[in-house]
């Protein structure tokens, strides 16, 4: 299904077919339909927390943290919620990224950092991934540390559940 | 990056002590759900590969001699023990799961003696390892209690 661009209508006696409207209305409203409908979430409620001390971009759960869509070639929104830890001799800092199709989207030290001076914090966002063909693409989450980082997902220490989504618009 | 990957959940202050020590140019390890995965780049050679790899495969194989696994604060310190030909191993000491020493200790007479210095109430996990040949691993856990 493909969008077509709406036409501009006019008082020259033209019929409207029964094709105009299918073209105009139905397949327009339907693949505005099927934008809205694509999108995918995992919220983690695992058996142990995850932890790293990877100084390198690294997936954080390749399985369950791996979300996949087939595109209409549209902005996709993808964001994530969560509570982690940094901790270890001194300042600890941990970074977070996304990775499409198995490249790291943001360069440097990603999205965003968690430098919690209880060691601890909450860390989220939203952020566009743009350029995308039509298709199938999966979307990783991806952090690194200078120390050693926690993201808490299971009733171990903290009961929570972070979340991670995406959002074709 | 290059990941060798196990479906046990390590301890990873351990393991990650191990692999740097081992593989010097590793990135790190990573443990969930899922297991451990240890991060080597991508450049990493066949040995750093297979070094790693052991770390996994000879997990638990050093039979360590501990004096006591449960005593009270107070008591006469806690030793343990591993007879070896190796010029010295490695250690890591978690107290309540968190880091508490590293170190190495060489021999005396054959035998590795480490010992617990007037111990505090807490569970005390200490791991031992190879930092040469199959690179195996033992560990044994003290448990003090309060007075």
């Amino acid at each position: 299904m493909a969008w077509t661009s709406p036409r501009t209508w006019s008082t020259d006696n033209y019929i409207v077919t029964a094709n105009d409207l299918d073209t105009e209305v139905r397949d327009n409203f339907n693949y505005l339909k099927a934008v809205h409908d694509n999108n995918d979430s995992y919220t983690a409620d695992e058996g142990s927390d995850y932890s790293t001390t990877s100084s390198s971009f690294a997936d954080v759960d390749g399985t369950n943290l791996s979300l996949t869509i087939t595109t209409n070639g549209q902005v996709v929104y993808v964001g994530f919620v969560g509570f982690a830890r940094a901790s270890g001799s001194g300042a600890a800092t941990v970074n977070f990224n996304v990775s499409v199709d198995g490249s790291d989207y943001f360069g440097d030290d990603g999205i965003a950092q968690v430098v919690p001076t209880a060691e601890r914090g909450a860390v989220s966002f939203v952020v566009p991934i743009t350029g995308l063909s039509a298709g199938s693409h999966t979307f990783k989450l991806r952090w690194k540390t200078d120390q050693t980082a926690t993201l808490y997902a299971s009733s171990a220490e903290y009961d929570v559940r972070p979340m991670f989504w995406v959002q074709e618009i | 990056m290059i990941e060798i990957t196990d479906a046990t959940n390590y301890p990873i202050d351990v393991v990650n002590n191990m692999l740097t020590t081992i593989v010097p140019d590793a990135l790190g390890v990573s443990t969930g759900p899922y297991g451990t995965r240890l991060h080597l780049p991508d450049d990493a050679s066949t040995s750093e590969r297979n070094k790693a790899q052991k770390i996994f495969d000879n997990w638990g194989n050093l039979n360590l001699t501990v004096s006591t696994t449960s005593m009270t604060v107070g008591d006469a310190d806690p030793t343990v023990t591993y007879d070896t030909s190796d010029d010295d191993l490695n250690y890591v000491v978690l107290l309540d799961g968190v880091e508490y020493a590293t170190g190495a200790e060489a021999p005396v007479a054959g035998t590795v003696t480490l010992e617990l210095d007037s111990p505090e109430a807490g569970v005390y996990d200490i791991y031992v390892y190879r930092t040469a040949g199959n690179f195996a691993s033992g560990s044994v856990r003290i448990t003090v209690s309060e007075a």
